[in-house]
């Protein structure tokens, strides 16, 4: 056989093996991917079935927990979708649950009679996937070298989590996530950003009180899950109580004499009482990608880059804990 | 003449080598270089993308940007953009800032060289080095991020162009209106754009 009718012969193989692999590698990643009832669906046929279906159809309609009226707990009856809990305390499975759970989310807080409940914990996953389909990439932290692998492993993580969700168009999770902005922005939502909304350098006294409040019946009611939604209000709150010299008299000592570390220390008791913070939920993926800062957890990250003020962090935050477990509210300044 | 698959192992290892080599380069290759962040795409990617401009600067304390704030973000394509923060910024969330109201503040023509310094040489040069200020850490309460960042006021250039057709001179004056509404400080590394606020 010619040289020439050798090489080409080795090429053609090549370009079989080529194909091939891709072809194995095509498979794997729809099959190794997509849950067992659809491997008989194409993406395509699935991303249909998706979108054409009602909302609620898959038995992911929400049912109302030992919630507020203005609000329901999600438990999702979907077989594949497991339960997260009762509400509030379905919040912190959310950050860790699984795809499919997330679709089921999702597909319970659009539908039309979903509580806001269901509608605010929608509106969570949506935000945890649609930053995968915007085009934007994750940090590159040239910096520290040491976090490539963690980076990569979230990353491969996050998209995982992600799949069943994306199969929804990008669109629709648009155009849902306006809507249930909306609704959860009503004057009577617990969500509403106008009732939390934080303090300014020179907002009125009327203002303080009515955040004051709104946080007071928020914790009260909900206790620290409410930390969810209201945690950023609440370390405002402390941060303006705590600077300014008519009102720190209601706060302890260890909030008044480092404010600037209160941000972190609602942080460290959100990851306690409200949130997943592991290395296994998006709080921490967010994060890690976010801030280039990775570790085992958010917590992890936070007293690794405050360990010189490592106690007091630690000392705010079991005051702000205590007082949520509790209920005495008043250490954090929100009793009259 | 009978040949079996032995004879083809070394061709179809090598090219499965070749699709693998492709596949690292087309799936890794992005998240090797730095975070694209550009003012293209939706509303909702050019907020998310602004949002996370910050946190990569800040860090954790991206928290410090609060609600009523502003944070100005320079692309490395020069554009630079103003957004109003609606919603606290978050470390840990998947969109770290609300961001609303993108108001296209300049634009620098074409930098050469997307780097920090080359736009903020070029902002001097087309915007006068008025644009940058000192203050932040002196007035503002410190700096955030380990990033180099300089200043920027929040405000507006009202220009007025003249022309004396008789004597073909003309040119264009210009002053500086401070808004006085932030002390704004920006910082960037190609081809990843920053920002960073303080008050």
């Amino acid at each position: 056989m010619s040289m020439s009718a050798r090489l080409i012969r080795n090429l053609v193989a090549a370009a079989f093996g080529a194909a091939l692999l891709v072809a194995g590698i095509g498979l794997f990643e729809h099959y190794g991917t997509v849950p067992d009832d659809r491997i008989v669906e194409s993406q395509p046929a699935a991303r249909e079935r998706i979108s054409s279906s009602a909302p609620g159809d898959l038995g992911t309609k929400a049912t109302s927990g030992a919630a507020p009226s203005n609000g329901g707990g999600v438990v999702n009856s979907a077989p594949e979708a497991g339960s997260l809990g009762p509400w509030p305390q379905s919040l912190k499975s959310l950050g860790t649950a699984s795809s499919r759970q997330w679709l089921s989310v999702y597909r319970a807080g659009i539908a039309r009679d979903a509580s806001l409940a269901d509608r605010y914990m929608a509106l969570q996953v949506m935000d945890y996937c649609l930053p995968l389909s915007s085009g934007l990439e994750f940090i590159t932290d040239t910096k520290r070298p040491e976090n490539y692998k963690e980076l990569v492993r979230i990353k491969s993580a996050w998209h995982d989590r992600c799949a069943d969700l994306r199969l929804v168009s990008r669109d629709e999770v648009l155009r849902e996530r306006k809507r249930l902005d909306q609704d959860l922005q009503a004057p009577n939502s617990r969500f509403s950003r106008e009732r939390l909304e934080e303090l300014g350098d020179k907002s009125s006294p009327a203002r303080l009180e009515a955040l004051r409040s709104t946080l007071a019946s928020t914790l009260s009611d909900e206790g620290g899950a409410a930390l969810a939604w209201a945690g950023p209000s609440l370390a405002n709150w402390l941060e303006r109580v705590a600077r300014n010299p008519q009102l720190q008299g209601r706060l302890p000592e260890a909030l008044v004499a480092q404010p600037e570390l209160i941000q972190h220390a609602v942080v460290l008791v959100q990851c306690e009482m409200a949130m997943a913070c592991g290395n296994d939920s998006v709080a921490y993926f967010a994060t890690c990608t976010n801030t280039g800062a990775c570790g085992d957890s958010v917590p992890a990250v936070l007293l690794r880059l405050f360990g010189n003020q490592r106690n007091e962090l630690l000392a705010q935050a079991s005051i702000v804990r205590s007082a949520l477990e509790t209920k005495d509210l008043g250490k954090l300044g929100l009793l009259q | 003449m009978v040949r079996n698959l032995s004879q083809y192992r070394r061709p179809l290892i090598a090219g499965a080598c070749a699709v693998s080599l492709v596949a690292i380069a087309t799936t890794w290759g992005p998240f090797l270089v730095s975070p694209g962040v550009s003012f293209e795409g939706d509303e909702f990617t050019q907020f998310a993308g602004a949002g996370r401009a910050a946190a990569n600067v800040m860090g954790v304390n991206v928290s410090r940007i609060l609600a009523g704030h502003t944070i100005r973000v320079v692309y490395p394509s020069g554009r630079i953009v103003d957004f109003d923060v609606a919603v606290r910024c978050s470390f840990f969330s998947t969109i770290p800032c609300g961001l609303r109201n993108p108001v296209v503040i300049a634009q620098i023509k074409d930098p050469a060289n997307p780097t920090y310094t080359a736009i903020r040489n070029a902002i001097i040069d087309e915007y006068g080095p008025d644009f940058f200020r000192n203050g932040c850490n002196g007035n503002g309460g410190g700096s955030y991020g380990p990033q180099e960042t300089v200043d920027v006021p929040t405000g507006y250039w009202e220009s007025t162009s003249w022309w004396i057709q008789d004597q073909q001179i003309g040119g264009t004056t210009a002053r500086w209106t401070d808004t006085g509404i932030v002390r704004i400080a920006v910082a960037g590394y190609a081809p990843t754009a920053h920002a960073e606020t303080c008050r």
